[in-house]
């Protein structure tokens, strides 16, 4: 019997890490097509079909020139850091607590409210109601209008709480009998014990935030407030309507690709250099079968 | 501990008072709009009405809000229209500042219903019909923009210019005499060209020895012949299976344009309403394309071209033979197309017989909608003045071409273009980007002024000749009220019922003898309503 | 009415903590949700809510009985219930999987890259798609001589469903499995080792200790994707069908987008999303109940 389980074990993990490692690799292949393309040539990027695995042609750097070399963009990459901070800061203080008074079974309405809240995820009024609410609030070509709108997205709320919830009623049973109130427990206990979940909901607020330009467009008239995402769309739709009219630019147009590929690494590199500090809160755990092999 | 709760309340109480605060404190801010007015709304009546002259008092400035669609040179050469060397000299000039109102590109038609619902109002739209579903006229039925035909006393310029032909006037009024904007006119009330058209690869015609195809069986021969050279897609189509801008089918005697939005897909013949699927030509076209489809003359792929970004990546491939496209697109390719020896012509609208004219091809109008002043706003005198020198004669050639003389030279026929600063801009910026930058809006337009080159110009012509745009219904056309709820409910089910079964004629996978079940059917679904709709605005509208 | 007295006066705290969350959704959700009245008008912007003519249920009518209503609905419906059936399991699977494996470096990158498709943009991931399923693509050049001919996989009607579900889940899987892996870090080490005493082998303690212990957290995704089944991907779809698959690949999001775009009208598409939600609802009303009946989690 021992002998079996250690083969089956030891089959199993092969076959998991090879798989892990197939699908890593399927996941891989856009990002490192679009890295590649990035750096090739324009003319042959033009003619090619498929996947890349190397930058073909003559390396270059000159589709990142023309993007950086956009007034807009340094400015944009300062409002997106704004909008991103701020709205993350009080995205999940509200989520958070949020979550944690709805965790609470001795709070009675929280089902109703949990059921009321529910329904605004479903139910949207569109955008024009929401467009003559932040005029009415005051609050259009600010950048609350991004922050606060979005504090609280209730598919995040949810997974807090369910977090929450999940979090043995002893941890808190010896900060009660001291005396602890609710803010109290929260602060010291929860926070603390559900960092995985926390860094989870972190991220997904400043990924949403980072990635967000509907909203910008609707309610920013200021083209200096403008965000990282409406100057990149821009420097990518002007690439289309430039090259159909009547006085096409060679030069841009043949870059057009390129800088569609340049585009999307500029948007994607900051967030990915931050990714590893926050997903060491959320890989950290048990593992089944760390202790005995 | 006591704190500690305490801090909570003041904590809860602080964040709810702010948002209330939010809610009523700053409901302020629309009124604060309006406190320009005072100054501006007096004219400085100086002189002579048709000359460029201050239209607000010496050291003072007035502000007209513009709601107005981006344009590509935002962001590359300049921030906002006001950058504009022909708007920095109007403002010099008139002492009326423009701010800009510009909607995030993609995003026009729902700011345009946002701003309205909302009630939030500027001075003045700029190409505003383009995106409204009812066009300029439905801004002006609906209350949105004034009727300009009630105030043309107050414009000697727009006046001179309008009565100056009779198309002029037929287009700009409506069938009750409104007038919904003020129009753009072309200097000689020629259709303005556009320079779309079919570009054939001239090294491949040399290669297989055929000559630039003229008739759709020539076309067939010379596409033929390039398959066998080895060339995979002789022929791009885009994913509707229709050349844009009619471009192709009009020798076929139908003009079909089946975009949806404000794009009307019918055609005239003496005065008739035609609806193209319901015509032999339709059929025809179905079964010519299918037949080159099954013999691999088109593009497998074609179904995939559904966005202009697909496109372009076969426009310059080394392996696509001939589409419809902006014929500039034929200098793009000298430069860019990865093989060198790769060439492109301009190929003339086939036909069926040699030397057949045709009758329909890209919209084209002398005519067409510019600017609207708003309904609410409270600056009505200076907008209508500012509006106005727009059609001054000394504003007219710095509208075209800009007021630096630098970047324009007279020909010796007295006509004038555009020179090298702006075709072949040292920094490398586009031509298009390069014209708004010097010149931006002109409400009287020289022809063909975009257009770089002696050998555009000279393909542009050729297409223009064998066209006589006889079959073409006029955009300013208009609907009432009752005429468009018809319309809007029978026939976007029509157009998407047409759409998915012409692609799937060309791709064979209905067979033709279901042909006559599918005209019924767009009988069935009340074409025959609608068109007679459209029918009774068309003879509205030639009786002007 | 007086319990709720009785439980303000116990836990004062608690109901002030709510209070900003509570304001927030009334001012951010419930006062802009008046514009569902749109639904019941024949809305236009220049005579904005109190102008506009009233309509009733017309714009329900005219939906249910549009041409391709019971086609969209039903490509909507199937293919939300595929991606029920292969994506919801998919990044369970995963976390599971990479919770196994005990090199961290390999654990974290593969994590990483996993996570690496939600960041390129749909019209990217759209074109590389096409590209793909092309005629002169690679599984079109391998499958020809079995087919008879090159043919453009996204021609085909058949084959949207599987390549739309299955490049969802290509997008999307590392990206959601980051709940379930902050989910599994969660479970009480000491559980294994109690489960081990008792013997249980790999497989027992993912079947009595893992599983359990994320159940909550599966059951609760669930009864949200319930909501989502009348909602799919619709920018994805858009960039990628065309009319030779209409048959399958149009669904409710993106027949309204074409009828919109002829007539802007939002009385109509308003009508049309406040079914939808009125769907969702009930679907995940359901889902609660039944989960409240059969195990101790659920929403509300």
């Amino acid at each position: 019997m021992q002998l079996d389980r250690s083969i089956g074990r030891r089959l199993f993990l092969v076959f998991n890490y090879l798989f892990l490692a197939l699908i890593a690799l399927i996941c891989l292949a856009p990002m490192w097509h679009t890295l590649s393309a990035s750096f090739s040539s324009p003319v042959e990027l033009n003619a090619h079909r498929g996947l890349l695995w190397y930058p073909v042609g003559e390396f270059t750097l000159k589709g990142y020139e023309i993007v950086f070399k956009n007034s807009a963009i340094w400015r944009s990459y300062l409002n997106t850091l704004i909008y991103v901070v701020g709205g993350t800061l009080v995205g999940i203080s509200m989520t958070a607590i949020g979550a944690y008074t709805l965790s609470r079974r001795y709070f009675r309405p929280r089902n109703v409210l949990m059921l009321l809240i529910t329904f605004t995820m479903l139910f949207n009024g569109g955008m024009i109601p929401n467009y003559m609410l932040i005029h009415k609030l005051g609050l259009y070509n600010t950048a609350w209008a991004l922050i606060l709108p979005t504090a609280i997205n209730v598919f995040h709320l949810i997974i807090l709480r369910t977090a929450f919830m999940g979090i043995p009623p002893e941890m808190e049973e010896s900060a009660k009998i001291d005396g602890a109130n609710d803010l109290q427990i929260f602060l010291r206990i929860i926070v603390p014990v559900s960092k995985a979940s926390i860094s989870v909901i972190v991220l997904f607020i400043a990924v949403m935030h980072w990635n967000s330009w509907f909203p910008a467009s609707l309610y920013l008239s200021d083209r200096a407030k403008y965000p990282l995402q409406i100057i990149l769309r821009e420097i990518l739709i002007d690439g289309n309507t430039s090259i159909t009219s009547a006085g096409a630019n060679p030069a841009i147009s043949m870059y057009k690709l390129l800088i569609k590929y340049c585009t999307v690494i500029v948007s994607t590199l900051p967030v990915l250099t931050i990714y590893p500090f926050i997903q060491k809160y959320f890989t950290q755990g048990v593992m089944i079968g760390a202790i005995k092999g | 501990m006591v704190k500690k709760r305490g801090l909570t309340k003041i904590v809860t109480a602080f964040v709810c008072g702010l948002l209330i605060f939010l809610v009523t404190g700053c409901g302020a801010d629309s009124s604060s709009q309006n406190s320009n007015g005072g100054s501006g709304s007096v004219v400085l009546d100086n002189g002579d009405p048709t000359k460029l002259r201050r239209l607000v008092p010496e050291g003072q400035t007035a502000t007209l809000k513009v709601w107005r669609p981006t344009h590509t040179a935002i962001g590359t050469l300049m921030e906002s229209f006001s950058d504009t060397l022909f708007n920095k000299w109007m403002e010099e000039q008139t002492g009326v500042k423009i701010e800009w109102i510009i909607p995030v590109s993609g995003t026009e038609a729902d700011n345009l219903a946002m701003l309205i619902s909302s009630q939030e109002y500027p001075d003045i739209f700029f190409d505003a019909g383009l995106v409204y579903p009812t066009g300029a006229y439905g801004l002006m039925k609906d209350g949105v923009v004034i009727d300009v035909a009630q105030y043309l006393d107050k414009l000697p310029n727009y006046r001179a210019e309008l009565e100056r032909s009779d198309i002029r006037k037929k287009e700009s009024y409506s069938d009750t005499g409104e007038m919904a904007a003020f129009y753009r006119f072309m200097m000689n009330d020629e259709p303005n060209s556009t320079d779309y058209g079919l570009l054939i690869r001239k090294d491949m015609l040399d290669k297989v020895g055929k000559s630039i195809p003229e008739t759709y069986d020539e076309w067939y021969e010379v596409l033929k012949e390039f398959k066998k050279a080895g060339l995979e897609r002789p022929y791009l189509l885009n994913s509707t299976g229709f050349p844009k801008l009619n471009m192709f089918t009009g020798g076929l005697g139908f003009g079909y344009m089946n975009y949806g939005g404000s794009t009307q897909p019918f055609y005239q013949v003496d005065g008739k309403v035609r609806y193209a699927p319901l015509e032999e030509g339709f059929k025809t076209y179905l079964q010519m394309m299918n037949k080159w489809y099954e013999e691999g003359l088109i593009d497998q792929d074609f179904l995939s071209l559904n966005s202009i970004s697909a496109e372009l990546t076969l426009y310059f491939d080394p392996n696509s033979g001939s589409y419809a496209a902006p014929l500039s697109l034929a200098d793009v390719a000298r430069q860019i197309a990865p093989d060198p020896s790769m060439e492109f012509v301009s190929a003339p609208h086939p036909v069926v017989n040699k030397g057949d004219k045709i009758h329909i091809g890209p919209p084209a109008s002398p005519v067409f909608a510019g600017a609207q002043i708003s309904s609410k706003t409270d600056k009505l005198d200076l907008a209508l003045q500012w509006l106005d020198l727009y059609y001054s004669p000394d504003v007219i050639l710095a509208s075209n071409f800009g007021p630096d003389p630098s970047y324009y030279e007279q020909r010796a026929d007295g006509s004038y273009a555009f020179n090298d600063k702006v075709f072949n801009n040292p920094d490398g910026f586009a031509p298009v980007d390069m014209m708004m930058y010097v010149a931006d809006y002109p409400m009287v337009n020289y022809k063909d002024r975009s257009i770089g080159n002696e050998q555009l110009l000279g393909w542009v012509e050729e297409n223009n000749k064998i066209n006589d745009n006889a079959y073409l219904i006029s955009s300013s056309l208009t609907l009432s009220d009752e005429e468009n709820k018809v319309y809007a409910s029978i026939m976007p089910g029509i157009i998407d019922y047409v759409e998915e079964m012409q692609v799937k004629y060309i791709m064979g996978l209905e067979s033709f003898d279901g042909y006559d079940a599918f005209v019924q059917k767009i009988y069935d679904m009340g074409i025959e309503e609608v068109i007679s709709v459209y029918q009774k605005a068309l003879d509205r509208y030639n009786s002007r | 009415m007086r319990q709720l007295i009785a439980n303000y006066k116990r836990h004062k705290m608690i109901y002030w903590l709510t209070l900003p969350v509570v304001v927030y959704f009334l001012i951010f959700s419930y006062l802009p949700m008046a514009g569902l009245i749109m639904a019941f008008q024949d809305f236009k912007p220049s005579k904005g809510f109190f102008g506009s003519e009233w309509v009733g249920f017309q714009h329900f009518v005219d939906f249910f009985t549009s041409p391709n209503f019971w086609r969209v609905t039903r490509n909507t419906i199937v293919l939300s219930l595929m991606e029920l059936a292969f994506g919801f399991p998919a990044p369970i699977l995963f976390a599971l999987m990479l919770n196994e494996v005990r090199n961290r470096l390999f654990k974290r990158t593969v994590q990483t890259i996993s996570y690496l498709p939600y960041f390129l943009s749909t019209a990217i991931i759209a074109g590389l798609i096409r590209d793909f399923m092309s005629s002169t693509g690679p599984i079109s050049t391998t499958l020809a001589p079995i087919m008879g001919k090159a043919v453009n996989l996204l021609s085909v009607p058949e084959y949207f469903r599987a390549i739309f579900i299955s490049t969802n889940i290509w997008q999307f899987m590392g990206y959601i499995s980051i709940i379930y892996l902050a989910a599994l870090t969660r479970v009480d080490p000491e559980l294994y080792d109690a489960a081990r005493m008792d013997g249980a082998g790999y497989w027992k303690q993912c079947w009595h200790v893992t599983l359990p212990g994320i159940s909550s957290t599966i059951i609760i995704m669930f009864i949200l994707n319930m909501g989502q089944l009348l909602s799919v991907n619709f920018e994805k779809i858009l960039l990628l069908y065309n009319s030779a698959i209409y048959e399958t690949a149009d669904v409710i999001s993106t027949y309204i987008y074409r009828q919109g775009i002829l007539s802007q009208n939002y009385g109509y598409s308003t009508a049309v999303g406040l079914f939808n939600s009125v769907i969702a609802m009930l679907l995940i009303l359901g889902a609660n109940y039944v989960s409240k009946k059969y195990s101790e989690t659920h929403l509300f």
